[in-house]
């Protein structure tokens, strides 16, 4: 596809109920951003202010570990009081201690696999658009409601995985 | 604004306005001057849409000025809903113009005893109260294009829809837009039934020949103004983030954190956030050639609104925000935008609280009245609402009344009012503000509006379990004390991580009024409006059990986290120590 910019904005709605990516296991959030997304420490640092792992609210990226079938949610910086209380590291982080995440130590036995990468609000284009140059998975439901677009005119690669058929995309 | 405009509806031979000294309401402004005037002068046990309540709209102290965000307005009252204290804000028009006009507050007292219905008209030359039953069961959409056909000129309107005519609970008062259009609500707490109860349909704003309200120090007030504007324009929220994708950016967020109150708060995440999150809303605005990016007022730097077209791009609606997306979507297992816009637009025109209204719908759903994720049944019971028919009362009266004619015991209300968009096990901090606010439930009552650079109640340890009543406690202290000012709440991210953003904004009072506040005196403020509240309330009848939220979120886990309400009572009750 020769429009990146239309291509991460077409898959805007499955961006946000979450993509597939085979990662390295056993490293920290801000590994796989860093070293594996290609994001800089800097648009981390700036940008990337809520992060839920497993839907919990992650404080400190580099010390919450990525295992098998993991979910990662990331967004920038929200409005209002809950928005600040999601922040990581925020001021008002105990206001939802009950959600908050504290890793359980686990180690997991696999050196890779897949994790699903949710992505809200301003962190669509950004961060799509690295994850579009690293190559992701989508599932078959999501692939088929991509019919009528330019997507489904791109070549894609099919694979069967522990989930059923998916669809790498690449850009 | 150095005066108080007094109007008698029950005064022999008909309503008459008096204009009138601050006197000892010098000072004051918003929720401040509202919630001053409420428990000095209304019997705290008097009936809430009896002669001896009244309606007090008052705009914040730096509302008419050139501040950027200042455009909000106070309206209190006694409520039928809670049978508390009230302020209930709202962006629009109506607080600049009302400012510039001269009125540090329109007090509303006493009751017609005919049954006619009025307006009141304000301009530069004073007051005209007419008699105009042709006004009669309008919605706010026909009640305005027709006084728009009657006012020259570019007046704007506050008003009430024929919720507010029936005296429902949950009715709210309009005030228009920058596009002269009813779409800004003070929505809680049923003060458009207490305007309704006075007979008073609209109130014509017209500032024609005014200016702009002069600071005492003009040279300062400009550059503390300046200093706020970059503030505000500089932060990624305030800046950006909530013009891209308005309010609604939170669905997404609170769905993830498994705190988004699901068909009645019997979960924490909805399948079908992705289709009604503000990230999608933003986009299916923008093709149909809306507006996602939007100012409900002149002056108005940070545009979290917008304009939602229909499916053949006519304008429907403003951008249904993030607690009604919630309330008539998720709340109601509804995962269609158009069909939220439309509730919302139902909502603006039959002059109704969203959240009140899809927190009610929820319980009716429960209940089997419907079922949840029918659309067009939602639809119909808003009708019903708007109608005034049997069931439409019952509905009209709230959460509350609803859950207890169908008999459900899962009612999410606090001292009578439906609790907003963040279920309190997940975000238990915000449990203890819906709980002990004197609001009743109440998101905005504790807003993230930088206690922490205030330094209010001293340095507390926020990871300790007492820490969530401390921080939901300064919180409110804050809220009260910006509330006052006349600034929208949205100016919070800001002002929380930018210390000197927050200077701006006192330095800007001060030069405005002549003042040298500081810090300390603004928490001073705070507390002043909080206590005045809470005498009101204690006196109205209330006591610690009413500081409680419904037993469920302490019965009920709620998932995917399985976490119920854990603060205790005694906690709770440690909130207003100070
Ligand atoms: S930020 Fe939003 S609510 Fe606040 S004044 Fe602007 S448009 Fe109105």
């Amino acid at each position: 596809m020769k429009n990146p910019t239309r291509f991460v904005q077409i898959l805007s709605r499955i961006f946000q109920s979450g993509v597939f990516v085979n990662a390295t296991l056993g490293v920290s959030i801000q590994e796989l951003l860093e070293n594996q997304l290609n994001l800089s420490k800097d648009f981390v640092d700036c940008n990337v202010a809520t992060v839920f792992l497993n839907g919990k609210a992650v404080d400190k990226i580099d010390k919450a570990m990525v295992r098998k079938d993991c979910e990662i949610a990331l967004s920038g910086a929200m409005p209002g009081f809950v928005g600040a209380t999601m922040r990581r590291g925020g001021y008002y982080g105990t206001m939802r201690q009950a959600i908050s995440y504290s890793d359980d130590g686990c180690l997991s036995s696999e050196n890779e696999g897949l994790v699903r990468i949710k992505l809200y609000n301003s962190l669509i284009d950004p961060v799509g658009m690295s994850l579009a140059q690293h190559g992701f998975l989508i599932t078959q439901k999501d692939w088929e409601s991509l019919s009528g677009t330019d997507i489904k005119e791109m070549p894609v690669r099919e694979l069967d995985t522990q989930n059923g058929k998916m669809y790498l995309l690449k850009i | 604004m150095d005066k108080i405009l007094r109007i008698d509806m029950g005064a022999e031979g008909g309503p008459k306005a008096t204009v009138m000294d601050l006197g000892n309401y010098a000072g004051l402004g918003g929720r401040a001057l509202t919630s001053a005037i409420i428990s000095a002068e209304v019997p705290p046990l008097s009936h809430a849409l009896g002669k001896e309540n009244k309606l007090v709209i008052a705009p914040g102290m730096l509302s008419g000025t050139i501040a950027a965000n200042s455009g909000r307005i106070s309206i209190g009252c006694k409520s039928p809903l809670t049978g508390g204290i009230k302020e209930s804000n709202a962006g629009g028009q109506a607080s600049q113009t009302l400012a510039k006009l001269g009125y540090a507050a329109v007090v509303i007292e006493g009751k017609p005893s005919a049954d006619s219905l009025y307006t009141i008209f304000l301009n530069k030359d004073g007051v005209k109260i007419q008699s105009d039953d042709s006004l009669k069961g309008l919605g706010n959409y026909d009640l305005v294009d027709k006084l728009q056909s009657v006012y020259e000129g570019k007046p704007c309107y506050i008003s009430i829809g024929p919720a507010g005519e029936m005296m429902l609970s949950a009715a709210s008062i309009a005030c228009t837009d920058m596009e002269c259009r009813p779409t800004r609500h003070a929505g809680r707490g049923g003060t458009g039934a207490v305007m309704g109860s006075k007979k008073v349909k609209a109130i014509i704003l017209d500032d024609s020949g005014v200016s702009m309200r002069a600071p005492k120090d003009a040279e300062k007030f400009k550059e503390a103004n300046k200093r706020w504007v970059d503030g505000l324009k500089k932060h990624p929220v305030t800046g950006e983030g909530l013009a891209a994708y308005g309010t609604n950016v939170l669905t997404n967020v609170l769905n993830e954190a498994g705190g988004y109150p699901t068909r009645n708060f019997s979960s924490g995440r909805f399948e079908g956030h992705t289709k009604i999150s503000g990230e999608s809303e933003a986009a299916l605005e923008t093709e149909r050639g809306g507006n996602p990016t939007h100012g409900c007022h002149k002056g108005c730097i940070i545009r979290c609104s917008g304009i939602y077209n229909d499916k053949d791009g006519k304008y429907l609606t403003k951008q249904p925000e993030y607690e009604t997306v919630w309330a008539h979507g998720g709340n109601c297992g509804i995962d269609d935008l158009d069909t939220i816009a439309m509730l919302d637009r139902l909502d603006d025109d039959y002059g109704l609280d969203t959240i009140e209204m899809g927190a009610t719908i929820g319980v009716a759903m429960e209940a089997g009245l419907a079922k949840f994720g029918d659309g067009e049944a939602a639809i119909n019971l808003i009708h019903q609402v708007g109608k005034g028919t049997d069931l439409g009362r019952i509905l009209g009266s709230g959460a509350a009344v609803t859950g207890k004619v169908f008999g459900v015991e899962r009612v999410p209300v606090v001292k009578g009012q439906a609790l907003p968009a963040y279920d309190p096990r997940a975000v238990q901090g915000i449990g203890v503000t819906y709980a002990t606010s004197t609001m009743g439930a109440d998101h905005t009552a504790g807003y993230a509006v930088g206690s922490n650079i205030l330094g209010i109640g001293g340095k507390t340890d926020p990871l300790s379990p007492v820490g969530q009543v401390e921080l939901s406690r300064n919180l409110q202290i804050a809220t009260a004390a910006v509330d006052s000012t006349g600034m929208c709440l949205f100016i919070a991210f800001a002002v929380l991580d930018q210390p000197e953003t927050f200077q701006a904004l006192i330095d800007m009072i001060n030069a405005f009024y002549g003042l040298s506040l500081t810090g300390d005196d603004v928490a001073a403020l705070g507390k002043s409006v909080l206590e005045n509240e809470r005498k009101f309330n204690i006196s109205a009848g209330f006591s610690a059990a009413h500081d409680r939220l419904p037993a469920f979120f302490s019965n009920e886990e709620l998932e995917p986290h399985n976490v119920k309400f854990r603060v205790t009572d005694q906690e709770l009750d440690q909130v207003y120590n100070w």
